[in-house]
Parts: structure tokens; sequence; C-alpha cells
């Protein structure tokens, strides 16, 4: 059984916000208001997630003219299995018995 | 004539330059993004909370790069429990010598040993920002012998009632 990894609690709250939309874009502002962490806390993790390659940013062109660049950010491949293999054994017994109560 | 924005903007913008500033040169990108993001905050006083925490993140940033920090960690982690091991030295010299116990008003002893104490508060600080915060069961042990140094220290002057 593989160890579970060590992570606060603010970085566990981010990972699961991302890998709700593993494949989509974030931003910055967007992750703060989904997690309710705020920018001192949220940057840092990002920066720490990306030093791991765990996390991929890049810059997206903006929709309305006249604003720069934004940075975006996404979980890597690895960074998506990361999070599963700790989040799924919380979720194991809850699809269990999901399971039991579909073939009652 | 070009209006000027609102003195909360113009603070949040300000702060925004700063943060990305202080930064260390490895994270110029971040610096870069960081500004950025700040721009795309409606409100302004939104956008002025999200630019304060990010000159923490900036500063927490530049002082986890530096090689010196642990050190630095380590350091300020002995310093305070010295510093108070040293005031009660400075109280058993009074008892045993009797330097000054005659004196009505606080003379040099009184003045080291508070020197010895307040002073502890700076070097205090610098351990709580330096140290490590995800691994606070390794900060139990230097912050339980700062206290017992100082009840230590303190205790002293009250039982010998100096």
């Amino acid at each position: 059984m593989a160890r579970r990894p060590n992570i606060s609690r603010q970085t566990h709250a981010l990972l699961v916000a991302m890998l709700r939309e593993p494949l989509r874009w974030h931003h910055g502002y967007e992750l703060s208001q989904q997690t309710g962490l705020k920018s001192g806390t949220l940057y840092p993790i990002l920066m720490r997630l990306s030093d791991q390659g765990l996390l991929e940013s890049k810059w997206q062109e903006p929709e309305h003219p006249g604003r720069p660049p934004r940075h975006a950010y996404r979980l890597t491949s690895e960074g998506r299995a990361f999070v599963r293999s700790f989040a799924e054994p919380a979720a194991a017994p809850a699809r269990r018995r999901r399971v039991a109560g579909a073939g009652a | 004539m070009i209006a000027r924005r609102p003195l909360l903007r113009r603070m949040a913008s300000a702060l925004l330059a700063h943060a990305a500033r202080m930064l260390p040169r490895n994270r110029a990108s971040w610096a870069e993004a960081i500004e950025r993001e700040g721009q795309y905050i409606e409100n302004d006083a939104a956008a002025l909370r999200w630019a304060m925490g990010c000159v923490s993140a900036s500063y927490r940033e530049r002082i986890m790069a530096m090689d010196l920090h642990q050190r630095m960690n380590r350091l300020s982690a002995i310093a305070p429990t010295v510093m108070s091991l040293l005031a009660l030295a400075d109280v058993l010299m009074v008892v045993i010598t009797g330097w000054e116990r005659h004196l009505k008003d606080e003379g040099t002893a009184a003045h080291i040993f508070q020197l010895l104490i307040v002073g502890q508060l700076p070097v205090i600080a610098m351990f709580l920002v330096t140290a490590n915060w995800r691994q606070a069961a390794a900060l139990v042990r230097p912050v339980a012998f700062q206290v017992a140094a100082l009840v230590l220290a303190l205790g002293s002057v009250a039982f010998f009632r100096l």
C-alpha cells in the first residue's frame, strides 16, 4: 500500500479543486475563490507544485483586448496521478456503499 | 483628461509591483504572473487584499531561498535559551555575591537581566519567521527549551524576591 503523502490541508484543498476539472486551465484568483486560500498561501503552494512537476503553467492571451496575458495552471499527468493516489482510498468506501445499495 | 485610478487600485498595483521585485530571480515568471493577476480582479478592495497576500508570499519565498535561513533558524532557536540562562546566571550572581543588593533602584545587574529577556523578542520573531511549519513537530523541543529557560530566569527573580 502506497504511503500517504504528507501534504498540508491547504495543498490538499487546492489539488482536489483542480482535479474536479483536470484538463481545464485555472487562474490564480479563480483558484483562490474556489478554495478560500488567500494569495499569500496560494502562490507558495503553486510554486512548490510546479517545482515538483505536479503542476504546469502557461500564459493565456486575454479574452478582451487591453489586458496583459494571464498565467494559467493545471495539474500535469503526474499531478493527477498523485492526487488520485491519496484521494482514492477515501473514495473507495463510498463506492462500495453505492454498489451495495444498487444491488439491494 | 485621463481619469486617475482609485487610491485602492493604485495601492494594489504598487504592492504587486513590490511583491514582483521581492521574489527571487528564479521566480521571474511567477513575479510577472502575480503582478498581472491583480489586473484581472475587478473589485479594488479585493485587488488590494490580493496584493497584500502576494507581498507576504514573495517575502516568504525570498527568505526560503536563502541558504542561510536554516542557519538563522537554528541560531534563533538556541539564542533565547542561552539568553535566559545568562539572565538566570545574572540573578544567581547577585544572590551569591550580594552585588548591588543594597541599591534601592535598579542597578546594572537588573538592566542586564532586562536586556537579556526583552532582547529575546526579535530573536524569537526571527525563529518563527524562518521556521519550517510543515514540520511543526520539530519545533516543539526548541520552544520547550526556550520556555523552560525563560521560566527559570523569571522564576528566580520571584523566588529570591529581587
